[in-house]
This record gives C-alpha cells, structure tokens and sequence, in this order.
C-alpha cells in the first residue's frame, strides 16, 4: 500500500475534493430530508373529497337518521351504534331532490343482521319528508304518516342475512357492507335508476381508502358514476383505533374526546339541542354560514363561537346583529365584526340566521351583476318582478318582501284614522280631481365609511325611500300627469319621512338594512379589484348560497296582488266632496340597490365621531367588546376562498393541521424549509465549484 | 421458516394447526413454485392452508400456487382470492411477506410477514373476533388479535397495513 503526501495534491484540488464531498453530503441529505409521502401513490377518486361544516344541507337527514335509529331505537338489533358510520346520498329526479341514508351493518355471524334505510324526499318548501321506495309519503302500518321525530319505521329493514342476492350476501359476509355501499345496493334494488344519477354524497366518517372495502375509490368508479362530491364530517380516527393502538399519545385523544364517535355524537346532541331543526335553515342554526364555503376551514373568533355553537352569552340583542366591519388579509382571510344593540329579546338563534343572511347575501351581491339588485312589485308587471338568479337567494327576497311591506306602511301612514293620514286627506285641501303618482323606491342613500389599515369600517348605512317622480324623472307612471301638490307636498313631508324612519330603525326592516350593509361591503370588495374573491365577482353564479328558506318570487307577487284584491292597499277618503268619492288606491315601487355610493369619511371626522372603533374592532376577535355607544361588538375570521380538501387533486387543505388527514400526500413544513435551504446550499457548491473550475482554467500554465 | 418460532417456544405451525384442526389442507409438493423460499415450501406442503371460505378469502389449492404472478414490478405467489373482485393474496417470492394484492398495485399492502403468520392471523380473527360469541366484548377480543400481532409480527402493525384496518372495520358495528 502507497500513499501520497498531501503536499503533492495541488491545494486547488483539495479545495475541489472538499467540495465534492460537501456537495456529495448535501445530496445524501437532500435524499434524507423529512419529507413524507403516500406510503401508496393513489390513482384519482374523480369527486371532491370535502369535509362539510354543521348543518350542511345533506347533514340534516343523516342527523334525522341517528334521531330515529340511535336515539329512538337505544338498543336491540335494530339499533344503530355510535361507533358504526350513517352515509347520505342525493339526487335529483324530476326536479324532486331524493336522499337515500343507511348506516353499516357489520357481517359477524352473531351480531346483527338488521340495517335500516331510510329514503327522503325534500320538498318545495326545503323540508324533508321521509317516502317509501315508490316515493309516497312512508306510513305507518296502521296507515298514518311517519313522523320523524317520534318513529323510527324506516323505509326498508333490510335483513342482510335472509338477502337472496349472492353479490349483496358476498359483500356483507365479507363485512364489506359500509353505509356507502348499503346506499348502493338499496338503490341498485330499490330505484336502480337512480345509482348513476346520485351527484353528492355525505358521511360521518371521511369513507376510508383502505382495503378490502375502499370506499373512497369505490364510491364513483363502481357505485355512483355521477358522484361529483363526497362530504365528511370527520376524519378523526375512530374511538375503536385508538383503543386498540393504546399509545400515550391515542390515550390523550381518548381522554380528550378527540375522536370521529364523540364528533358524531357531539354534533347530534348540538342539532338536538336546537330543536332538531331540519328545513332550509337548519344550516344556519347550525352555523353552516359565516363568511365561509364548503370545505373551507371554520370559522375563528368570538363571534364564530357564539353563533355556530348558538351559545347565547347573555345580554346581546341579536335581533339587531349587523355586518360593520370587514377586511381581508394577503392570505385571503376575510376578518369581519358585527355589532347588535344590548338587552333586548333577539336569542343566539336569530343571531345565526341574521349572520347567515348577511354572510350569503355579501357573497350573492359579489356574484351577480350589480344591474341584477332590484325588485319591483307591480301587477301590471308579473314577468318582471326580480332578476332570475337574485330570485333564487334570501338576499332577492329580503328585498321583494320589503317592498311589500313598504306598501304596507305607506296604507298605514295614509289611513285616514291617523294623525298623517289626516294631514294628507285634509278635506279643506282637496281639489278634484286630485291624483298622485304613489311609486315608491327604496334606494341606497350615500353610505359613510372609513378605511382603516385595509379595513372597511361601515359607519352609516342609510336608505332613502323615493318618490318615483324623483327617483326615475319621466318614466314610470304616467297615468297623474298633474300631480296634486298639496297631496304631494304632504306625502313627501309627512308620510314619506315615515316610511324612511321605519325602513331604516323598524324591526320590520331590519332584514333589509342587513343585507344592505353587505351590499356595502361587497361594493367596497368590488371597488380594490383584487382579493381572494376576485374570481367570484359578476361570475353570475350565487348556487352556492340559495336562499334559507324555500321561497319563489311569483308566491311573493301573488300575495302583493291578493293584498290588492282585498283592498288592503286601498285608501279611501271618508267622504264625498262635489259628488265625487276620492280613492288612493295601490302603492307600485320597488327595492333597487344597483347603485351604492361610498362616502368616505375623513380621517380627522372619524376620529372625532368614532375614535374608539378600530381597537373596539380588533378586541372583538378576542371577546364580546363594547364601543362608546353601547353596541356590542363579535368578530370572527373565516377565509372563503381557501381551497377546499381536494384529495383527488393532492392538495394541501389550509389551515389543518400537519397529518391530520389519512391519505394525504404531504409535505411536512420543516421538510420543505430542509429541502429549500438544501436546495439552495446545493447551487451556492454547485455554483462556488463551477467559479474556481473557470478560475483554474483561466489561471495561466506554469 | 425464520419466523415460525417467536422464540416463547411456542411453534406458529402448531398454533396454526390447533386454530385450524382438520380445514388445513397441505399443497401437493409439485404445485408449490419452486420460486418460493424453502420455509414458504415447506409451509405449505407440510402444515398447508385452510380449505372453504373464510369471511372472504378462499385459500388456493391449485395451480396458482404454482407460476408466480408480476405486479407493480414485484412477483407473487397467490395462495387465496378476496370476493373482491380482482383482490388476491400473495407471497411476495424475494421477501416471504404476504401481500393483500389490489387489481391497482397502488392499492397492495402489507399483512404478514410470511405465510404461516398469515394463515395463524386469519385464523384468530376468525375464531376470536368474527365468531365471536353473542355477549362477548368485541374491544377484547380486537386488544387480544392485535396484542398477539404486536408479538408475533410487529411488522405487520404499521398503520395503514392490513390488519389493523379490518380490526377497525369491524369494530365500527
């Protein structure tokens, strides 16, 4: 064996090799960074994989399902565990919304053998009603309609072991028989048309992707072909794993209630606790709304855990809840707070349906075309009373309804038995033949706003009510071309600052002013061009906020005309003068919220009138906040925009917690520092290598 | 086999034997591929696999015992089928493990580490859990099967592997 002495090796070279091996190092631990992956590299499911919040739509007859089978049905082979999975699907079958629900049903010979299958159908008013396979009203066997909340007859008890097909016999003895699966072969039997036009599905438990069953992968490449999204209410692990993995750490989870068992249980007891509710607003008194979307995180913040847990911390009124601030950071976090006045009778409950109101109509107002914001109430204008699209929201019927009851209180301001009618009938003041032009428009008077550190502060948000000769000079009603101007003066002096007062201070408008003050915001949200929600803006579809409760604008036109009918908009004068009876009769007009001007206050003004504001606003998010004029302030944070858990794409849901969803193809945040830093050691070798390389060549030869 | 003796003294041929009694069939030495290790081998031809059903796998006794299968770029010995369409077991020929093999490769998992701990697996989940007797704890008798894997082949206990996931599954009843 030889060696070299060092000093024969030019100190380039040393130089070189030290290198080499620093870069050799470098490339070891690039291979050995933390970076995990799928353990198996999954093909695509071809659906969204999204977890769903309370109260979403397809949460509620699941929920009606552990109602009947768990709580009504607390033991025997009838009844349905905690620990086993409840699945819903829907579909449409002319234009009648299905659900089929079905929890598992286990293959050990000596458990039980029973699954029940419940089929529902939703109506046209959202509520749901429980129907036999033929799709009539489910009966009793005496012949009386199941009521839901007090019985437990299903739609099918389905003995699995008396089941004569040999492929459903195979799979449940093969303990294949998951509630997704169940919902499959009940409808493959019982509506087999239906298999392939099943669109959404819901679980309790995310449907696993392991094997034999393989749920997640199963779900559309051989049971539901047009299954386009799968929601889940937990991916916890269950009670059952952690038990039987018995780490310290599943012992802390077990100890914590932190798993899919107590989710699922604590969910039902909070829907239970609520009244069980299960129409179209079941999702808001649940907390489904806040300033969020499907799949996206929950919403932080005090406000968030008042009004999704409907925790009613006491001395809010919350029939006064309004949107008055709102931003949105870089990351797309929509930070928001309301105010309500204190006392009062408004519950936690109206809380949940005002935010929900406000949280939809913000994103309904962002993705309609401003020129759709109107309503108008006419009888000679039955096709053109709301914007198709608006008319499917609450925001469009908050405005229609408004208008209606505007109406209203204009035949009441003009009753002659008060002090206001009095004044507008003054017998002494009427010249025949008097007429007036009685369109009436509710619009947007300038709103006064501040933007502070990207922050919008909503301090005034008033609305005006226009006489229609104002509002659209030389359109409209023709048919008083001579307007009486006594009447007319009266009416703009008297009766119209009425109806102003009401619309903006009456509780029967309180409604109207909150989707307002969204509209407020959403104008602000269009005015920066930019954010998270750009892409929504004029995008013309509101779907993913339909209305909380089931409503049609026709209905809405036909009551204003039935109102006619019965004169109840009529206003009689009490007497005859020369003969001739005067009547005021029908009051046309609408709701128009196209246009919303800002008015921005000052810096110096706001911080005279409300200087307390910004940091009553960002206490808010900590806890109930009072400001200098004794509203109660809530903030919450919610980021809309956030892509949802996409496991068929691979993504990286935000803001879950590193590991927290099976399946994932992840990579952990220190992995991905590691292999950046790295990275970028390796260049700064590779580059350092390539200079003196260049350098020794460019060196002259001795 | 290297692991039919956990070293308790206890022979995982015997307790293969008494958990099966007389459903265990040994494979005729000709339809054994000689691909298999000697211990595989002799497994097989001398304490052999269960005949009939068993939940849902079918054990083989024919020739699929015989030609090794490729999948995934890995080859197989397929000794039973899933009812799951197009799922089988096999013994993976370089290693011995025993492989729950999907018709998507990405699908194949782990479940024992050779062919007589599979076939002793099966059988206690069979006879302490799926048969489990009307008024017996289910959570007990999941703790024992998995205790006894935790002993006997820790390999086989990652999450996500095969038995771990049936325990789950049928605990969610």
């Amino acid at each position: 064996m030889t060696s070299r002495p060092n000093s024969t090796v030019p100190n380039s070279k040393i130089a070189g090799r030290k290198l080499l091996a620093l870069l050799a190092a470098l490339v070891a631990l690039l291979a050995m960074a933390p970076v995990t992956g799928p353990a198996h590299a999954q093909p695509p499911i071809g659906y969204d994989l999204v977890p769903a919040g309370p109260g979403d739509p397809l949460q509620i007859p699941v929920l009606i399902y552990r109602h009947r089978h768990t709580i009504l049905t607390p033991s025997g082979e009838d009844s349905v565990s905690w620990a086993r999975n409840v699945a819903g699907f829907e579909w449409a079958e002319q234009q009648v919304t299905w659900i089929a629900v079905a929890a598992n049903v286990s293959g050990r010979p000596n458990n039980s053998s029973i699954v029940h299958v419940d089929l529902f159908q939703r109506d046209q008013t959202g509520a749901l009603r429980l129907v036999d396979t033929a799709g009539n009203p489910l009966l009793e066997p005496g012949g009386t309609p199941v009521d839901w909340r007090a019985s437990p007859t299903s739609t099918l008890r389905w003995d699995l072991s008396t089941e004569p097909d040999p492929e459903v016999q195979a799979d449940f003895r093969g303990g294949r028989m998951h509630s997704e699966r169940v919902a499959y072969w009940f409808l493959k039997k019982h509506r087999p048309a239906a298999v392939d036009q099943v669109e959404r599905g819901f679980s309790e438990k995310i449907p696993c992707n392991t094997l034999p069953s393989r749920c997640q992968q199963n779900l559309k490449s051989k049971w539901f072909s047009g299954l386009t999204v799968m929601k889940f209410q937990t991916d916890l692990e269950s009670e059952a794993k952690l038990k039987r993995l018995g780490t310290a750490q599943a012992k802390v989870q077990l100890g914590n209630g932190e798993h899919s068992d107590a989710v699922i249980k604590k969910a039902f007891e909070q829907w239970r606790d609520k009244g069980m509710p299960a129409g179209p607003d079941a999702g808001a008194r649940l907390g489904a709304r806040l300033f969020n979307a499907p799949g996206t995180p929950a919403p932080e913040g005090v406000g968030a855990a008042i009004l999704n847990e409907g925790a009613d911390p006491g001395g809010i009124d919350f029939s006064t809840l309004e949107l008055r601030y709102l931003s949105e950071d870089d990351d797309g976090r929509l930070s928001y707070a309301f105010n309500a006045m204190p006392g009062g009778t408004g519950q936690a409950a109206d809380g949940q349906i005002a935010a929900a109101q406000m949280s939809d109509s913000f994103f309904v107002w962002l993705a309609l075309p401003p020129s759709s914001f109107w309503v108008n109430l006419n009888p000679n204008e039955p096709d053109r009373i709301i914007d198709p699209e608006l008319g499917k929201t609450d925001a469009g019927r908050i405005l229609l309804e408004a208008d209606l009851r505007m109406k209203t209180v204009i035949g009441r301001l003009l009753h002659p038995d008060t002090d206001t009618g009095r004044r507008f009938w003054d017998p002494e003041g009427l010249h025949p033949p008097a007429c007036l032009n009685m369109r009436q428009w509710i619009v947007p008077k300038p709103a006064s706003v501040r933007e502070e550190g990207g922050g919008l502060h909503i301090v005034e948000a008033p609305l005006e009510v226009k006489m229609e000769t104002d509002y659209l000079p030389g359109q409209g009603d023709t048919s008083c071309a001579t307007p009486d101007k006594r009447m007319e003066t009266v009416f703009r002096e008297v009766i119209l600052p009425g109806v102003e007062k009401a619309v903006n201070e009456g509780p029967e408008f309180a409604d109207l002013r909150r989707v307002y003050l969204s509209r407020v915001a959403a104008e602000w949200y269009r005015h920066r061009g930019s954010g998270s929600l750009k892409d929504l803006v004029d995008s013309g579809d509101a779907s993913r906020w339909p209305a909380l409760q089931q409503w049609t604008p026709r209905e809405v036109f036909d009551r204003y005309v039935e109102s006619l009918k019965r004169k109840e908009f009529d206003i009689k004068r009490p007497e005859t003068i020369n003969g001739q009876q005067y009547e005021m009769t029908y009051s046309y007009g609408g709701v128009d919220m196209a246009e919303v001007p800002l008015d921005t206050i000052d810096e110096s003004a706001f911080e005279q009138s409300h200087a307390d504001l910004p940091d009553v606003v960002r206490d808010s998010f900590q806890g109930v906040t009072t400001d200098q004029r004794g509203r109660m302030w809530l903030g919450s944070a919610s980021k809309p925009a956030a892509r949802a858990i996409d496991y068929d794409g691979g993504n990286e849901p935000e803001d879950y917690p590193e590991g927290a969803l099976p399946g994932e193809s992840s990579t952990s945040t220190a992995g991905l520092v590691t292999m950046v830093l790295l990275a970028l050691g390796l260049l700064a070798v590779v580059g350092v290598i390539i200079v003196r390389h260049l350098r020794a060549t460019r060196r002259p030869l001795v | 086999m290297g692991r039919v003796d956990d070293g308790t003294g206890r022979s995982t041929a015997d307790e293969v034997k008494r958990v099966w009694g007389d459903r265990l069939r040994p494979v005729p030495p000709d339809l054994v591929s000689t691909r298999l290790s000697a211990a595989t081998r002799g497994f097989l031809t001398t304490v052999g696999l269960p005949a009939g059903r068993t939940r849902d796998i079918v054990f083989a006794h024919d020739e699929r015992l015989h030609t090794p299968i490729r999948q995934g770029g890995r080859e197989y010995v397929v000794i039973g089928d899933s009812d799951e369409p197009g799922c089988r077991f096999g013994v993976e020929v370089d290693t011995d493990r025993v492989y729950y093999l999907d018709d998507l490769p990405q699908y194949n998992r782990l479940i024992n580490s050779d062919v007589a701990l599979f076939v002793l697996f099966v059988g206690l989940f069979q006879k302490v859990v799926v048969e489990l007797p009307e008024g017996g704890s289910l959570d007990d008798a999941i703790a024992r099967v998995w205790g006894e894997l935790k002993a006997r082949d820790p390999e086989a206990t990652n999450d996500g592997d095969l038995w771990g996931v049936l325990l789950d599954d049928i605990a969610a009843e």
